[in-house]
C-alpha cells in the first residue's frame, strides 16, 4: 500500500510535466509587454501630427524598425492596418535611405551604441523617433517606452518634437513623463 | 525511505526536470499576437505588462508588493505507529503514561511580498499559532492543554534561474530563505489541564519555534500554458546546530507539485499533492520526560506523510477589487509513516486572501 501511494505521488509530479510540455507544444506564450507597445505605436500616430508635407504622396505610413526587432510578432496586427486614411506599412529599415522614406522609426536598444550617429542622421528628418532605450529622449529622440510598476510609460521630448515641427496633442502629453535635451 | 535514497530520487527528477525543461523551450510555437488597437490610449496605459491572473501569484514583475493573509486548520487524531493506527492502550503498554488523543493547530499567517527585479522575489511570513492537545492517562483521566503565540519568522527570497517571468512557459527557481528562532521553545500550560497545578513544559509539537536558525533552501518549477498553470517545488528545512534547551528539531524535506485550471478569469480550481519527510529531534529537552508520552521524546518524532488537497483560486481581475485573490483548500493524507507513536494527520483546511498593487 505505501509503495503503491508513494508511486502514486511520483506518477502525479510526473503527469504535471507532461501536461506541461504538451500544452507548452500546444500553444506558445504571448509577450504581452510588446503587444501594448505596439498598441501605443498606433496610437502615437493618430496623436501626432506630422508637418507640413512630411507625410508622403501615397497612401502609406511606414513604420521603421531599426536593428534587431524585440516586438517579435506583436507588430502584425499593425501591418496593413488604416490609419489616419492611410495603410500603415511596417519594415525592417537597415540603411539611411531606407530610415528617411520612413515616418516612424522604432530604433531598438540593439542601437544603443550608435544611438547618437542615428539621431544625428534624423536630426532634420521628419521622422517620428521612437524607443525603449535609456537617456534616448533626453538624446533628441522624440519618444521613449519606459517601464514602472508593471505598466508601460513613455517619455516625451517636447523640444525635439518641436525641432522636427511635430505637434504632439495635449492629451499624449498629459500621460507622458516630459523630458528635456 | 532513507536519506541517501531520496537526494538518489530527487536528482533523478530534478535531472528529468532539467532535460525536459531544455527539450520543451525551443517548442514554442508560433504564437498570433494580440492586437491591442483598438484600446483607447488610456486603456493602453492601464494594462499590465505582466498579468498577474487566476492561476497564481508565485512571482511578481519589478514594483510589484503583495500582502496576504493565511489562515490554516489542522486537525491530528488518531495514534500511529508506522502505518499502523494503534489505541490508547497499546501506547501504555509500550510504558508510557500519557496517550495524545487529539492535536488541533489554527496558524495565522501574515505574508508579504516584494520584487526589486522580475527575477528576484522577495517574501517574508509571520505566523501566529494557536494549539490544544488532548491527553489521555493510563489513570483513565482526560485533560487539554494549549499552546499560543508568535511562530518563527520565515524570509526568503526566489530567483529565477531559467525562463521568462514576463512571458510565462517554464521557468525554474531558486529559493533561498532563513527562519528565525522567532517563536518560544519554552510553551508551557498547567499540569493536567488544570489551573490549579503548576505549569510545565509541553511536547516537542506544542512548542511554537525551533529554537535555531533554520536555512530553507529550495528548486522551484513553473509552468503554464493557456488556461493550465502547474509546478513544482521541493524545500527543505535545515536546522543550524542546537537551540538553548540542546535539541534541534529534524531536518524536514517536502516536495509540493500542483496543476491548476482557469475555468473562466476569475475562478481556478487546482489539485495539489504535498509530501514531506522529517527526521528526529537531536538532543532533548532535558525538561521533557521521554517515558512520558511519544510526544515528549526525540527518538520517535520522524515520519513521512503525503497529503492530497484540492482547492480553488477566487481573483478580481478587474474592478476596485483587482489583484485580489481568495484562496480556498481542503485536503487530508492519502499516505502517513510516524516513526510513532504519534498523532496522525486527519484533514487540513485552509483559506487565504492576497492583495498585489
Amino acid at each position: 500500500m505505501r509503495f503503491k501511494l508513494l508511486a502514486l505521488f511520483r506518477l502525479a509530479v510526473a503527469l504535471v510535466m507532461v501536461i506541461g510540455a504538451y500544452s507548452l507544444f500546444a500553444q506558445g506564450a504571448s509577450n504581452r509587454e510588446y503587444e501594448i507597445k505596439a498598441g501605443f505605436l498606433y496610437k502615437f500616430i493618430t496623436y501626432v501630427e506630422w508637418p507640413g508635407n512630411a507625410l508622403p504622396a501615397g497612401d502609406t505610413i511606414t513604420l521603421g524598425v531599426v536593428g534587431d526587432d524585440p516586438f517579435g510578432p506583436a507588430l502584425d496586427p499593425l501591418n496593413g492596418k488604416m490609419v489616419k486614411g492611410r495603410r500603415l506599412v511596417v519594415k525592417k529599415a537597415a540603411t539611411p535611405a531606407e530610415r528617411k522614406t520612413c515616418q516612424i522609426l522604432f530604433i531598438s536598444p540593439s542601437e544603443k551604441p550608435r544611438m547618437p550617429q542615428l539621431l544625428g542622421e534624423l536630426k532634420d528628418a521628419k521622422v517620428l523617433t521612437i524607443s525603449e532605450t535609456e537617456g534616448f529622449a533626453e538624446r533628441g529622440g522624440i519618444i521613449n517606452f519606459i517601464e514602472e510598476r508593471n505598466k508601460i510609460r513613455f517619455e516625451i521630448n517636447p523640444e525635439a518634437a518641436r525641432r522636427t515641427g511635430f505637434t504632439i496633442s495635449s492629451e499624449l502629453l498629459k500621460l507622458a513623463r516630459i523630458v528635456k535635451s | 525511505m532513507n536519506i541517501g535514497k531520496m537526494t538518489r530520487t530527487a536528482s533523478v527528477w530534478l535531472i528529468s526536470a532539467m532535460l525536459w525543461f531544455m527539450a520543451g523551450s525551443p517548442g514554442k510555437a508560433a504564437e498570433k499576437a494580440a492586437d491591442l488597437t483598438g484600446l483607447s490610449l488610456e486603456e493602453l496605459y492601464n494594462l499590465d505588462v505582466v498579468q498577474i491572473n487566476v492561476l497564481g501569484a508565485h512571482t511578481h514583475p519589478k514594483g510589484q508588493a503583495m500582502f496576504g493573509y493565511h489562515y490554516m486548520f489542522m486537525n491530528m487524531e488518531g495514534i500511529r505507529d508506522g502505518d499502523d493506527e494503534i489505541s490508547p492502550a497499546e501506547v501504555f503498554s509500550r510504558g508510557f503514561t500519557v496517550a495524545h488523543t487529539r492535536m488541533q493547530m489554527q496558524m495565522h499567517m501574515m505574508e508579504a511580498m516584494y520584487a526589486p527585479t522580475d527575477r528576484l522575489t522577495l517574501m517574508a511570513m509571520l505566523p501566529y499559532k494557536h494549539m490544544s492537545m488532548e491527553h489521555a492517562m493510563s489513570t483513565g483521566a482526560h485533560f487539554t492543554q494549549h499552546a499560543d503565540g508568535v511562530g518563527d519568522v520565515e524570509a526568503l527570497g526566489s530567483y529565477t534561474v531559467l525562463g521568462d517571468n514576463r512571458q510565462g512557459g517554464h521557468r525554474l527557481m531558486l529559493n533561498a530563505g532563513l527562519s528565525l528562532p522567532t517563536g518560544s521553545i519554552e510553551v508551557k500550560d498547567h499540569r493536567m489541564g488544570d489551573a490549579s497545578m503548576p505549569r510545565v513544559k509541553l511536547e516537542y509539537p506544542m512548542q511554537l519555534g525551533s529554537g535555531t536558525y533554520d536555512l530553507l533552501p529550495g528548486l522551484t518549477y513553473l509552468g503554464d500554458a493557456g488556461n493550465w498553470s502547474w509546478g513544482a517545488q521541493g524545500i527543505a528545512t535545515v536546522r543550524l546546530g542546537r537551540n538553548h534547551n540542546d535539541y534541534r528539531f529534524g531536518n524536514q524535506y517536502r516536495v509540493t507539485t500542483w496543476a491548476a485550471y482557469g475555468i473562466t478569469d476569475w475562478l481556478a480550481p487546482y489539485v495539489r499533492f504535498d509530501g514531506r519527510y522529517w527526521e528526529n529531534v537531536h538532543g532533548a529537552d532535558e525538561d521533557l520526560n521521554p517515558n512520558a508520552s511519544g510526544e515528549a521524546n526525540p527518538r520517535i518524532q520522524a515520519g513521512k506523510r503525503i497529503d492530497a488537497l484540492f482547492g480553488v483560486t477566487l481573483y478580481a481581475p478587474r474592478g476596485t477589487l483587482k489583484g485580489a485573490r481568495l484562496m480556498l483548500e481542503g485536503g487530508l493524507p492519502v499516505y502517513q509513516y510516524l516513526k510513532g507513536p504519534q498523532l496522525g494527520t486527519d484533514y487540513i483546511l485552509s483559506a487565504g486572501v492576497t492583495y498585489a498593487f
